[in-house]
């Protein structure tokens, strides 16, 4: 029943996600996640998140996670394919490996190296994913389906603009995609259980959950099945206890256990009955230990939040003239809250949005930049500050976004068709939203005039300019 | 094992090809059901065949069909490439039943017309047919050029002569003395009618009364191919403006006494489809008559014109015209009155852009697909309304449509924000459109259309 019940709250969650990231649905999930939540000092969830944890321990990594039903899919595969094969048996927690993986991530973000953490944040990887994997092969199906619609006068449907994110991005995303399908279709859970800093926080706290799954031994008969099923190698099968630090509450040991030996259920009732474990094997933390961690994790990411600036600006050093998204203060401060979950990519109307390769130095690829090759930013448009989860982008009422200034344009004579061809031109000055460009009459012709203050950077200008290399090219401020 | 493999495998497949399956089914199906029909025609009995209606065509001494075969809008498979096994099959069919004009060019499909056209009519006997081809004046600059292109066009044909061939494109006078007076090319032309690879000379005509006036004055002509359609026709008492100059064109030169080739007796397709209220009254008239043989009937009910040409892109059109052409009785001067206003409310649609979709015009050095902008205004965007009437409390389902419509059939960077009114273009055009014009008002639109609909602001 529980394991039903989970099962169709990850799958009815993920359609959903998806279908956001994928344009189906207005209004995107991702202000639940873990991290983009934290990011955004939306204490709300994250409160609500930590309370949900310590009481029925990692749901979240059952039905909230991306990423995590992601893996559960794949490992659903496995079963229909290779049932023989899942052996899985229980396993010591790494909990230097978790511990200091945790540790380098908030070291990092603390010397503004923010792209450490965004490596590893399972929403933005599954994000990536979509983006870049997905998103072109839906968008194809699509297309043709809403070819054989429209011919046949069944409905109007709009087609998808099918465009290129780059080698990079694609590869980048095809990297993860293949690693943790590898990892989830020979290890489980694995990468929930010993590298994700989302599930090594959340397992902390999980450790002294209210309720937790566990084994009767009066009713085990030790048949084993549900320690060999567990993708999370969590379950202990000869000592009666499962580790819920990494227990992910897939709730398949529940519905597997052929005497109903297995209850979710108050921790207390089982742990009086606890075989003694050999000291090194109990690799527990003590509620100090828990406390610290805990503390020290929180202390850091508000300390890094608070600071906002980076210490190693050589290696995260954003490209002076890339453009950001309208809506965030400063460069820095976006780059510090973007996780390149690439959320705003998929939805941005006018494809203009593209993943970072070197713009915003070593660090900051897949992270939002505006591309005026491809589009412009439009000026009756504020998706992306409005769908950001992590606030890397502030939300902007359409107003607000119309006067924020992202960049300035600059004209080049030299490339210009009015003096080069000697062509009649002037599409700049057209198509400028805010009349900041204005056709001036020099000697005989008629030339493009930026009045500074009136630029907001949208790029219309640069996009519609006929010139190559381009007349008008706008610089990130 | 293995039958497990076969399950993941047949999972992919109907997983992720469902839907591209049952397209390209739909589509493959309708074309094969054209074919069969073709295939199940050509064995019919050919006795049984009423063939379509010829007139004497006095230079040649020769029955020419009514209706010619254009071939400058072969059907297509994806991208630009033509359907050759369905074209076949479709010249075949209009063959069978007696079509023996065919009329092609130098530019029509980049080049591949003339090449399909003499593929395909290469199996008949050479002296059942009349092949038509012109010379582009506009890609000329020395005699050595037309020497060359007219080589070119009888080795693509597959022949050795052309019946009808014509001086392409006469609309400016400064061209025509400098391609065919200054570099010799007429006397050049002249010169191969009088070896027998030309057996008659001519000219297609899009400029206005004037050139008209002085070319038939001054040159002798076997034949002239014109524009002749019930929208752009004048009668005796309205003088020639804009596009309205076709009935002086027409009167010119049956008082010459030449005999007239008509092109674009449907204005592209546009007069296939009218509005509501025009087709109620002509159905009511003859409601068995498509709206487009109104056209065609209109165009060969003039007493000089031997043959009216269409570009027919598909069967239904062969079908009708060829129907329309066989036993033909012209329109009384009544019907044509009618037909030039049916509702009584001519003018109505003035909005629509009088582009025909030549793709003379083409390519626009700045990347604007030009007739993809038109047709798409004229299919979807003049019901949208006008661009300063448009706003988000008034957005009609006919204004996203028209949205809708431009992005799934114009890639970005063919749309209209990218004219920089340079204005190449407007010679190029038989229409004489003010293209760059028309591309303002078409971006206008659309940006009034994408602010209206909100799309991203939240």
């Amino acid at each position: 029943m529980l394991f039903r019940l989970r099962v169709t709250l990850a799958l009815a969650f993920i359609v959903a996600l998806t279908a956001s990231f994928l344009g189906l649905l207005a209004r995107p999930l991702a202000w639940v996640e873990f991290l983009p939540a934290v990011l955004a000092v939306n204490l709300l969830v994250v409160g609500v998140l930590v309370i949900l944890t310590a009481i029925l321990g990692r749901a979240y990594c059952a039905v909230l996670c991306p990423l995590g039903i992601f893996q559960d899919i794949v490992f659903w595969f496995k079963k229909r394919l290779r049932q023989k094969h899942i052996k899985f048996s229980y396993k010591k927690e790494a909990v230097r490996l978790r511990y200091g993986i945790l540790a380098v991530l908030l070291v990092a973000w603390v010397l503004g190296l923010y792209f450490l953490p965004a490596l590893l944040d399972p929403y933005s990887i599954y994000g990536r994913m979509v983006t870049n994997l997905l998103a072109p092969l839906w968008q194809q199906v699509f297309n043709q389906a809403a070819t054989i619609t429209n011919s046949h006068a069944w409905g109007l449907w709009e087609k998808y603009d099918i465009v290129f994110q780059g080698t990079l991005a694609i590869v980048v995303a095809l990297g993860y995609f293949m690693l943790i399908t590898i990892l989830a279709w020979r290890y489980g859970r694995h990468y929930c259980q010993t590298i994700c800093p989302v599930g090594t926080m959340l397992g902390t706290i999980s450790r002294f959950s209210l309720l937790r799954l566990n084994i009767d031994d009066k009713k085990c008969v030790g048949c084993g099945l549900c320690e060999r099923h567990c993708r999370s190698s969590c379950v202990d099968v000869k000592n009666h206890r499962i580790d819920n630090s990494r227990c992910v509450l897939c709730m398949e040991c529940l519905a597997d256990c052929p005497v109903k030996a297995i209850s979710y259920s108050h921790a207390v009732t089982t742990q009086t009955k606890i075989k003694t474990v050999p000291a090194e094997q109990s690799i527990e933390l003590s509620r100090r230990a828990f406390l610290l961690t805990a503390g020290a994790a929180l202390g850091t990411m508000a300390a890094g939040l608070a600071r906002g600036k980076s210490d190693l600006s050589v290696l995260a050093a954003p490209a002076e003239k890339a453009v950001i998204p309208p809506g965030s203060s400063n460069k820095q401060q976006f780059l510090q809250k973007c996780t390149a979950c690439q959320l705003c990519i998929s939805k941005c109307p006018e494809q203009v949005l593209k993943p970072a390769t070197t713009e915003y130095g070593l660090f900051g690829k897949g992270k939002p930049v505006l591309d005026y090759r491809r589009g412009y930013c439009n000026f009756y448009c504020n998706t992306c500050s409005s769908v950001c989860p992590t606030g890397a982008i502030g939300s902007l009422a359409l107003q607000a976004k119309q006067t924020v200034k992202i960049g300035v344009a600059n004209y080049d004579m030299h490339s210009c068709l009015i003096l080069k061809e000697g062509v009649f031109c002037g599409n700049c000055a057209l198509h400028c939203p805010t009349e900041a460009i204005t056709m001036e009459q020099m000697g005989d012709l008629h030339l493009p005039h930026v009045n500074e203050t009136k630029c907001i950077g949208c790029g219309s200008c640069e996009y519609h300019c006929p010139a190559t290399p381009k007349a008008m090219r706008v610089e990130g401020k | 094992m293995t039958k497990k493999m076969d399950r993941r495998a047949a999972l992919k497949i109907m997983g992720a090809g469902a839907l591209g399956v049952v397209g390209l089914a739909a589509g493959i199906a309708n074309r094969e059901k054209l074919i069969a029909f073709l295939d199940h025609d050509k064995e019919q009995n050919q006795a049984n065949v009423t063939p379509i209606d010829t007139l004497l065509y006095k230079p040649a001494n020769k029955q020419l069909s009514r209706l010619g075969f254009g071939c400058m809008r072969f059907p297509t498979k994806s991208g630009d490439a033509i359907d050759t096994e369905l074209t076949e099959k479709m010249i075949d069919y209009a063959y069978r039943r007696g079509v023996n004009y065919f009329d092609t060019a130098y530019i029509y499909h980049g080049g591949k017309s003339e090449t399909v056209i003499g593929q395909i009519l290469k199996k008949y006997p050479r002296e059942s047919f009349f092949l038509v081809d012109k010379m582009p004046a506009y890609m000329v600059s020395s005699l050595a050029d037309a020497k060359r292109i007219f080589q070119e066009q009888l080795d693509r044909c597959q022949t050795t002569y052309f019946d009808n061939y014509l001086l392409h494109y006469l609309h400016d006078r400064e061209e025509f003395d400098r391609v065919y007076i200054k570099q010799g090319v007429l006397d050049y032309l002249r010169s191969e009618r009088a070896a027998g690879r030309i057996k008659h000379l001519g000219f297609s005509y899009h400029g206005n009364q004037g050139l008209l006036d002085y070319l038939v004055d001054n040159f002798p002509w076997e034949f002239v191919m014109i524009q002749l359609n019930y929208q752009d026709w004048n009668e005796p008492e309205e003088p020639p403006h804009d596009a309205r100059i076709e009935g002086s064109l027409y009167r010119k030169l049956e008082a010459k006494g030449l005999p007239v080739f008509v092109m674009e007796p449907v204005k592209g397709g546009r007069l296939a489809k009218l509005s509501e209220e025009d087709t109620r009254v002509l159905k009511s008239h003859e409601p068995q008559r498509s709206i487009a043989s109104w056209a065609i009937r209109f165009a060969a009910s003039h007493q000089n014109v031997v043959t009216v040409l269409s570009g027919m892109s598909d069967l239904n059109q062969v079908v009708d015209n060829i129907n329309t052409m066989t036993d033909f009785k012209p329109l009384t001067e009544a019907e044509q009155k009618l037909v030039q206003n049916p509702a009584g409310n001519a003018g109505e649609n003035d909005k629509l852009i009088n582009c025909t979709n030549c793709k003379y015009c083409m390519p626009c050095p700045y990347g604007v697909d030009i007739p993809g902008n038109f047709q798409l205004f004229n299919k979807y965007g003049v019901a949208a309304g006008e661009a300063e009437e448009i706003t988000a409390a008034s957005f009609s389902k006919e204004a996203k449509a028209f949205l809708i419509q431009y992005k799934n059939n114009l890639p970005k960077a063919a749309w209209a924000d990218h004219c920089i009114r340079c204005g190449k273009c407007l010679s190029k055009c038989p229409q004489h459109l003010p293209i760059p014009q028309h591309m303002r008002k078409i971006d206008t639109l659309v940006a009034a259309v994408k602010k209206a609909d909100g799309r991203g602001t939240i």
